[in-house]
């Protein structure tokens, strides 16, 4: 039986998983690999540079009226060649995400999807701030090969990172996991310097920068991915060679050890006063390395 | 002549929806006339100011042949019980019921056989939060079918208990249970508090199945603020031809285990449970609220031992059991005396006390038809459930205006202490219970489903 390759996509929503994710499907495919992108949002937002107009039926609030469903039915290929499917979401307040993937990705092996179509990539693009355990339960379960958390120099979003990593550990009962760190606008001050010294600390072996890209911005806004747009750009470069770096590999094992509340605020005041040197022109020898 | 005549009560007959008043005679455990004449017998009971129902059917039990369950159950007017639910039950049926008949029982006993302690274990899983694989789950399939030749009335689940249990799994076994037209009593899993999705995982797998479902002990799997959706959802699925019953105790603080998945620290962190909501019921402990390190203790060196959890939201347990659907359940397990969860010894008086007389949410017949002629139905009871000519002679007789539980929380009170009110019990014709105290009679039966 065809075994396919889950890697899923964490991070504080609006800093650009959906679009790294949605590239990277892109470039897998451009590599010969069949790929899935699954999302969560309720906007549906996830699939949509690669669908573009096309219109997707959010599958688990099918199942939800119908019970049994063909989750075949709900996944749509893109022009490009990625298969896309949404989850949808909740009636807003009503039960928990909690089982969602789990219930989805049984489905697909269930209902023989991942051999039907060949699959050797899920992608899983999982739109939530807060590391409830409902979100973190198909990384405690095994259900993901690997996970790729995202974030940006931006404290929201790294403090968003050291939470869901919490919440990993804390679920996973203590096991190396298969754990990446993806530095979105690495070239942003003082993302790079950051977080680089961030995974050192935690001791995150697996750290991968994407640089900030005006194509990139641009494809996104046009509702395409940088393969459609500018597919010999040096952003398109960038993402093939991080799908390559990220994607490809699953054995770089970790145990973070993330920070505890009172060492996340000195670190943050720490990174806010060099953040502020760096803007009042005052640059560090130890910053250099990020110019 | 008549072995017994029951005289002057009032006779809750659920097919006619009403009350009135009637004569009961019974000769070889059989009822054998309704009538308004006075009748002659080797005992006549003058039921006057009493009410005479069919026996309670009890759909969710764990008396499982242990006396002192068969005893509680009997003094709340319960017949019959069903047992074997959440997965834990005999796996060899006909061996138990053979155990059943030669030592004898004080009630008659349906027993489903069970999918997630005992299925599993027999074809050697361990670990809960393993699937099994496809060999075992065949393995499975023909222990049930077996059981279900040698007269299991369903197959039961508790996924709770089976965490890492696949849909392929469960839906084999709902596919069993089906083929022979029997119950699947499930007792659903919530990964987090508010996971709506145990419920429409169960509902697909009931449907791809079609098999009769029956959602066990449903307040304590909904009751904690979640009732009107989830209810809402086993509505809509009965509006799509889904065929669904639930089951209900009075309590929202359920008990089990402290061993199992249930109480697993990631389990009670993530359900916002607190050690100090939680009182042992078994054992050395008993009545003692549990702090982190007897927590730790009693999972480590009791994990037999049952401990209750206090949760819940109260009225929910009133809003679950007006559906037409529902029915009443003790959830009663196996304990020694003194010790154990007041739904033991209470739920059946409690149900009538607090749903009829105080809060008139059901009228009286109603409140009966749930407690016999519908689970009768439900699990295909022959004879049973009905007060008529020619049907098995299991009764209750009480006292409406003085039915009452008293038994309470091991911390409080006595959660084996019987109620008051309840008279009579017959079963198969035999007095059980006589003047309010029990009797001893071994007068159940088995009941193999064919």
């Amino acid at each position: 039986m065809k075994n396919a390759k889950r890697i899923c996509f964490l991070g504080k929503g609006g800093i650009g998983k959906s679009v790294i994710t949605a590239n990277l499907s892109t470039a897998l495919v451009r590599q010969g690999y069949k790929v899935l992108q699954v999302g969560n949002d309720i906007s549906l937002n996830s699939t949509v540079l690669l669908r573009g107009e096309q219109d997707i039926t959010p599958v688990l609030e099918e199942y939800r009226k119908k019970y049994i469903i063909n989750i075949e039915d709900y996944i749509i290929k893109s022009p490009a060649g990625v298969y896309c499917l949404e989850l949808g979401s909740l009636e807003p307040g009503g039960g928990c995400m909690a089982r969602g993937i789990h219930i989805a990705d049984e489905m697909l092996e269930n209902q023989d999807v991942i051999e039907k179509l060949g699959l050797d990539y899920i992608l899983y693009d999982i739109a939530g701030d807060i590391p409830c355990t409902g979100f973190i339960l198909p990384m405690r379960d095994g259900v993901m090969q690997k996970c790729v958390i995202v974030t940006d120099g931006r404290f929201p979003a790294f403090v968003t990172a050291n939470s869901i990593l919490a919440g990993i550990v804390h679920a996973s009962k203590n096991k190396t996991l298969p754990i990446s760190l993806l530095v979105n606008y690495a070239d942003i001050y003082p993302a790079r310097a950051q977080l680089t010294e961030y995974a050192a600390a935690i001791e995150v072996k697996d750290i991968a920068y994407l640089d900030y890209y005006q194509k990139i911005e641009h494809s996104e806004l046009a509702g395409k991915t940088i393969f459609e747009t500018a597919p010999e750009s040096s952003a398109a470069k960038a993402l093939l060679e991080l799908s390559q770096k990220i994607i490809e590999d699953t054995k770089v094992l970790s145990l973070p050890k993330p920070l505890a509340r009172q060492d996340l605020l000195h670190w943050l005041n720490h990174w806010k006063k060099r953040y502020l040197a760096q803007q009042s022109g005052v640059i560090g020898v130890e910053d250099s390395s990020n110019i | 002549m008549l072995d017994v005549a029951i005289h002057h009560a009032a006779l809750i007959d659920a097919e006619k929806d009403k009350a009135e008043p009637m004569n009961i005679g019974i000769k070889a455990g059989k009822i054998a006339l309704v009538t308004t004449e006075q009748m002659e017998a080797h005992r006549v009971i003058d039921a006057t100011n009493l009410v005479v129902t069919p026996g309670f059917i009890d759909v969710h039990g764990h008396v499982d042949g242990y006396d002192y369950s068969g005893e509680l159950s009997a003094c709340q007017g319960i017949t019959t019980s069903v047992g074997g639910n959440c997965g834990l039950s005999p796996v060899e049926m006909g061996r138990f019921f053979e155990e059943q008949d030669r030592a004898g029982f004080v009630i008659n006993q349906a027993e489903l056989v069970g999918h997630s302690f005992s299925l599993r274990q027999a074809v050697g899983i361990k670990d809960p939060y393993r699937r099994a694989t496809a060999k075992e789950v065949s393995a499975m399939e023909d222990l049930a079918r077996n059981a279900l030749d040698e007269g299991a009335c369903g197959v039961s689940f508790g996924l709770d208990y089976s965490p890492g249990a696949s849909a392929a799994e469960i839906t084999a076994l709902a596919r069993v249970c089906a083929e022979y037209n029997r119950i699947m009593p499930i007792h659903t899993r919530l990964f987090t508090q508010n996971d709506l999705y145990s419920l429409y995982e169960v509902l697909a797998i009931a449907k791809r199945a079609d098999v009769d479902l029956l959602l066990s002990h449903f307040v304590y799997q909904y009751g904690t603020g979640i009732m009107a959706d989830a209810l809402r959802i086993v509505d809509e699925a009965i509006e799509q031809g889904v065929r669904i019953k639930i089951d209900s105790g009075m309590y929202t603080d359920w008990t089990t285990f402290i061993g199992t998945a249930t109480f697993d620290e990631q389990t009670i962190t993530d359900n916002e449970m607190r050690f100090s909501d939680m009182v042992v019921a078994t054992g050395k402990y008993t009545g003692t609220r549990l702090d982190y390190a007897l927590y730790k203790k009693m999972r480590e060196q009791y994990p037999m031992e049952s401990v209750i959890c206090f949760m819940g939201d109260k009225s929910e347990v009133y809003t679950a059991l007006k559906k037409s659907y529902a029915m009443p359940s003790t959830d009663i397990g196996t304990y020694k005396k003194g010790e154990g969860h007041p739904q033991i010894a209470g739920s059946f008086p409690k149900y009538f006390k607090e749903m009829v007389r105080e809060r008139k949410d059901l009228s009286l017949v109603e409140a009966v038809k749930k407690a016999t002629v519908l689970p009768a139905q439900t699990f295909g009871l022959k004879d049973k459930g009905v007060i008529k000519v020619g049907y098995d002679a299991d009764l209750a007789v009480f006292d409406f205006a003085a039915l009452a539980d008293l038994a309470d929380f091991p911390d409080r009170g006595k959660p084996d202490a019987k109620p008051k009110g309840m008279e009579y019990v017959l079963v198969n014709g035999e007095l059980v219970v006589d003047q309010g105290v029990f009797t001893g009679q071994r007068a159940g039966k088995v009941i193999r489903m064919k």
